[in-house]
């Protein structure tokens, strides 16, 4: 029996030897890769484009980089059809505290760039080394809001919801809908604030969580009456005298991408589940020589007034007088 | 013209059975031997066990059913029947058969009570068996009892334990044959489809080693009666239940708790499991100490009617199986799953005054599974199968012991897949139809040097819409004995899937695969298998074989990765290519048993004109196991497992990346630090080596009238950091399972 067990124990002890824990390089070989990010607002001609490169860290984190990974002195010209060029201007900004890239935050803007309904715009980057990067868009139509059946007024008797409905001319067209309380502080008219009211509440340990709503593709937007009675409720606790809140209306930024932004969302919006461990994902540019996203997106604009009586079931003060 | 194909081969098939049934075509001055092997305590069949006629030196080995045949065997002679199964004591009767007669007999064996052997493929030199020995390996009830048994016994864990079966760790039960995707698995419960057989994140298998009789697993060139995977084939037999007394036994692990049930019904009896988890403790040890709020159970019976006044020669069963899962969190914005299966079928098995079987199944197979989404950013997903399925099998077995086999079978088949798309519009990816397949198969068994198994699969419809279908399936087997040591084998045959998995085979945990008919723009993918290899017994306690293969691929349906739009296709046609060659040796100098394999493979997959390694490429693999009957009940076992490691893609780096969580933002607090990675040619990295050393120490005692079978197992003896897989968001090395002890005790009245 004692042999046996020798045996075993021979067997045991000399796997015991080679137990040793093998460190991993998950790096390949590197490349240097650029990456230019231009989202366009067709409303405004004040543009801003990024330009970055890849990067690698010690400790596999990404997170942890603090080499500015910008890239500077490059010369980036955008075109709208068949106007002139325009060459964008570099600037820098102080990044917020905290931020572990301490260099300021590189930009290149400009403010007499804006895109044409229904036009084409291109972008081009010339890197300081010579690789060159370049994309274009096509500026998407504005929708048309439905003044019939989006509801005019909140609450609408019998009704506990609030809807907004519009109409578009584009086939697969996606949206960014946000919605808020406007109103104004201290009968100041020169400042409008926003309370974001999202597309529902979650009570959390006795806390209500937002949920924000996720990019689109119907035609219509709507929140339950509750979800907008709760963000009244949380603005009327978050002030201290409630007397001194003028509210607007409640208002629609419905952001309508172009064809770019819409697959670059569906590639970027597949979130797996939380136990689902993915190795590889999918990723999507526009932009040829390098990564990166160059779109345009129309924002529109729709408002719905409170009663008088529901704004002052809050506390609050109705901003306007009809 | 497909018509007028189908109602040629059912009339032959009908006139086949009309000519084989006629008892009078045995009129020689042999008659035919037929027995049905079964334990002592239990009648519980014994499958695979060996009868021979020692003065003859001609014999068979028991099919899943308990059942041997031995034609032509000299009539009104006493000749002596040696019947011999591991684990049970010998048994030795004089048999008498009458001439042009079938003479049936019964035989008991009872248990030896010795600690039985880990896995091992049943070899025999008895010339003449009948059942195939290549690519096969036949596991019993005794031989899953002392498998290796970790958190929970399993047999999805056992099997990766054989020589061409592929895991890619400690986490998930999913298994790969022979280079083939998991889903090129079929597994069937008493010959019924289990279309999700997982619990758990695929951590577990659904099916409770305490209601399995015996098991057969395929891991290629199987014959025409097997149909619808690339792969595999995983054929589990339940058992009928105590015909003797009634018991009970129960059973608790750190996982889950179990009842067993069963006993004797008028002409027949009945058996009763149940399985339900109870904690999540030892599941988050899977996960890297992650919370899996998981919770699920499975449950089976079976009946079985056999009444000589009622059918002479018939048995009837009854059998249900039923599995579900839940996964629910209690974070509303987390979303939740839950997912089962149910299966319910009868069967008729007749034999008669002819060396003839038939067996008539009628079945029905379903799977749910849904995502909820609740407030979270997860699609929505509901995938539902229906399969309802009739079969009829005849096999005749000639006085020249060749055998000739036909089975009818009719699978209708509905899915339905309802899936969220980015967009938020549900779309349905589900569709429904009809697959019948004739098979006929002829065993050439007449020579003791050299057995054919040549077979046809014919699918006179099928689930696929798309017109490029093949139809005919044919497969070739052989066995060429040069010597009593050595045996030569090999296969070759074609083999198709019509039903595919939404699954991204980039996930290294997915929590269940819908289902799906393959969709009209793709050609149902298929298979061939080449299968060359040769078995050696140069003593009686010393196994050793090898066995090399080479499968090909054709139209293999791989997701499509980049898929952006709605409109896109779901898949791409890709292609598939594996082959290695694999070795394996038994020793069992008593009191020892000791196993040894290793598998070296080569997998690639191939799409859009990117050829690359599956996860699941493997090249080295090792397995070692020792087992140790020490005596007075208890025993030991140590299992050590090696394998090179899996393929990963390498990083280039990191980019800053843009995300729409902040298009309202202003433009000066835009901050694009969202870090994405930018990777290299998929798979082409590799993973460190795997390997881990696991024991087990069990006890078999009794408090009258109780019976008690404790087993302690420490996983990952030595602690090695055998890495997961490497987050590419934090930089965090994730590992699998570390040194964990766990135990198991059962007990039995």
């Amino acid at each position: 029996m004692k042999k046996r067990f020798f045996i075993l124990l021979s067997v045991v002890s000399l796997i015991l030897v080679y137990s040793c824990e093998d460190s991993l390089n998950p790096y390949g070989e590197f490349q240097e890769k650029y990456v230019l990010n231009c989202v366009m607002r067709a409303d405004t001609n004040f543009q801003v484009t990024y330009l970055t490169k890849n990067y690698v860290t010690p400790d596999f984190n990404p997170y942890s980089n603090t080499n500015d990974p910008t890239i500077k002195n490059a010369v980036i010209r955008m075109w709208n059809g068949n106007d002139d060029v325009v060459i964008l201007k570099d600037s820098t900004l102080v990044r917020p505290a905290g931020d572990n890239y301490k260099t300021p935050y590189s930009v290149y803007y400009t403010s007499n760039f804006q895109p044409k309904p229904n036009t084409k715009v291109e972008i081009e980057a010339l890197l300081p080394n010579g690789k060159r990067l370049s994309s274009s868009a096509t500026v998407p139509s504005s929708v048309s809001f439905s003044g019939i059946k989006t509801d005019t007024l909140i609450p609408t008797p019998g009704q506990n919801f609030v809807r907004f409905v519009w109409n578009t001319n584009r086939k697969n067209p996606v949206f960014v809908a946000r919605l808020g309380i406007y109103y104004y502080k201290n009968n100041n008219k020169q400042t409008r604030y926003i309370y974001t009211i999202p597309s529902s509440y979650v009570n959390i340990d006795g806390k209500m969580e937002p949920v924000f709503s996720k990019p689109f593709s119907t035609l219509s937007y709507s929140v339950d009456l509750q979800t907008v009675n709760t963000a009244m409720q949380l603005l009327s606790e978050e002030v201290e005298d409630k007397s001194k809140i003028q509210i607007l209306v409640c208002g629609i930024e419905l952001l309508s991408l172009d064809d770019n932004l819409s697959m670059y969302y569906n590639a970027t919006a597949r979130s797996g589940d939380i136990f689902s461990v993915k190795l590889d994902e999918t990723d999507y540019s526009n932009i040829q020589g390098g990564f990166g996203v160059f779109g345009i997106y129309v924002r529109n604009f729709y408002v719905i007034r409170f009663s008088k009586d529901y704004i002052r079931s809050y506390g609050f003060e109705p901003a306007l007088s009809f | 013209m497909r018509k007028d194909f189908s109602a040629y081969l059912l009339t032959i098939v009908f006139f086949f059975v009309f000519i084989i049934s006629n008892e009078n075509i045995c009129a020689q001055d042999t008659g035919t031997l037929r027995g049905l092997v079964v334990d002592s305590t239990t009648s519980e069949a014994l499958a695979f066990s060996n009868a021979y006629i020692k003065e003859l030196q001609i014999g068979a080995n028991t099919d899943i059913r308990g059942y041997f045949l031995i034609p032509s065997v000299p009539a009104n002679k006493n000749f002596t029947l040696v019947v011999s199964y591991i684990g049970y004591n010998t048994k030795t009767i004089t048999i008498r058969v009458s001439k042009g007669k079938m003479s049936h007999y019964n035989i008991k064996l009872s248990s030896a009570d010795i600690q039985m052997k880990t896995i091992e493929s049943i070899g025999t030199r008895i010339t003449g068996t009948s059942d195939s020995k290549i690519s096969v390996d036949r596991i019993s009830a005794k031989q899953l009892e002392t498998a290796p048994k970790g958190v929970e016994s399993d047999i999805f864990r056992t099997i990766k334990y054989l020589p061409g079966v592929q895991s890619t760790g400690d986490v998930s039960a999913r298994y790969y044959v022979r280079g083939g995707a998991s889903n090129q698995n079929l597994v069937l419960i008493d010959g019924i489809t289990v279309y999700s057989p997982f619990h758990a994140l695929g951590l577990f298998s659904v099916i409770d080693p305490d209601m399995i009789n015996n098991i057969e697993f395929y891991k290629g060139g199987f014959g025409a009666q097997f149909g619808g995977r690339l792969s595999s084939i995983m054929q589990v037999t339940t058992k009928d239940g105590n015909k003797n007394i009634f018991s009970g036994k129960g059973s608790a692990s750190f996982l889950t708790g179990k009842l067993l049930l069963e006993g004797p019904l008028p002409s027949g009896s009945f058996i009763l499991t149940g399985r339900k988890s109870y904690s999540n403790k030892i599941l988050n040890k899977f996960l890297n100490n992650g919370n899996i709020p998981a919770d699920f159970y499975d449950f089976s019976f079976k009946a079985n009617y056999s009444n000589p006044e009622f059918v002479p020669g018939g048995k009837f069963t009854f059998n249900g199986f039923f599995s579900g899962d839940n996964i629910n969190n209690k974070d509303p914005r987390i979303e939740d799953y839950k997912w089962s299966n149910k299966i319910l079928g009868f069967k008729w098995f007749q034999v008669g005054d002819s060396p003839l079987f038939f067996e008539l199944g009628v079945s029905a197979s379903s799977f749910d599974g849904s995502v909820i989404p609740k407030l979270s950013d997860t699609p929505a997903t509901t995938n539902k199968v229906d399969d309802i399925g009739v079969q009829m099998d005849f096999t005749y077995m000639f006085d020249n012991k060749d055998e000739i086999g036909v089975g009818f079978h009719i699978k209708h088949i509905r899915t339905t897949l309802f899936i969220e798309n980015s967009s938020g519009i549900s779309v349905d990816l589900g569709s429904q139809a009809a697959n019948i397949v004739l098979y006929t198969k002829y065993k050439f068994l007449q020579w003791n040097i050299l057995s054919l198994d040549a077979g046809l699969r014919m699918n006179l419809t099928t689930l696929s819409q798309n017109k490029k279908v093949s139809l005919i399936e044919p497969r070739l087997s052989f066995t060429l004995r040069i010597l009593p040591q050595i045996l030569f084998k090999g296969a070759i045959g074609i083999f198709r899937q019509e039903l595919i998995t939404v699954s991204d085979e980039n996930e290294v945990i997915n929590i269940f695969e819908p289902w799906i008919i393959s969709p009209s723009y793709l050609t149902p993918s298929h298979a061939t298998h080449y299968i060359l290899g040769v078995d050696l017994e140069p003593s009686s306690n010393v196994t050793f074989s090898v066995e090399g293969y080479y499968k090909s691929v054709l139209d293999l349906p791989l997701l499509n990765e980049n898929k952006i739009l709605p409109s896109d296709n779901d898949f791409l046609s890709g292609k598939g290519e594996s082959y290695g060659i694999e070795l394996s040796t038994k020793i069992s100098p008593d009191p020892f048993y000791f196993t040894a394999s290793y598998t070296y493979a080569h997998a690639y997959k191939e799409v859009d004109g990117l050829r690359y390694y599956p996860r699941y490429d493997i090249r080295h693999t090792v397995n070692l196991s020792l087992d140790l009957n020490i005596g007075k009940g208890w025993s030991a076992s140590t299992v050590w497992s090696y394998n090179s490691g899996l393929p990963f893609t390498q990083l280039q780096g990191y980019y800053d990346k843009y995300y729409f969580n902040n298009i309202f933002s202003q433009w000066d607090r835009f901050d694009p630090r969202n870090p994405y990675s930018i990777l290299l040619i998929q798979n082409l990295g590799r993973l460190p080596d795997y390997h881990r050393l696991d024991f087990t120490i069990s006890k078999k005692f009794k408090i009258e009238p109780f019976s008690f079978h404790m087993d302690i197992s420490v996983i990952n003896v030595y602690n090695r950091h055998n890495i997961f897989y490497f987050k590419r968001d934090t930089g965090e090395r994730v590992d699998m399972l570390p040194f964990l002890p766990t135990a198991t005790i059962s007990v039995e009245l």
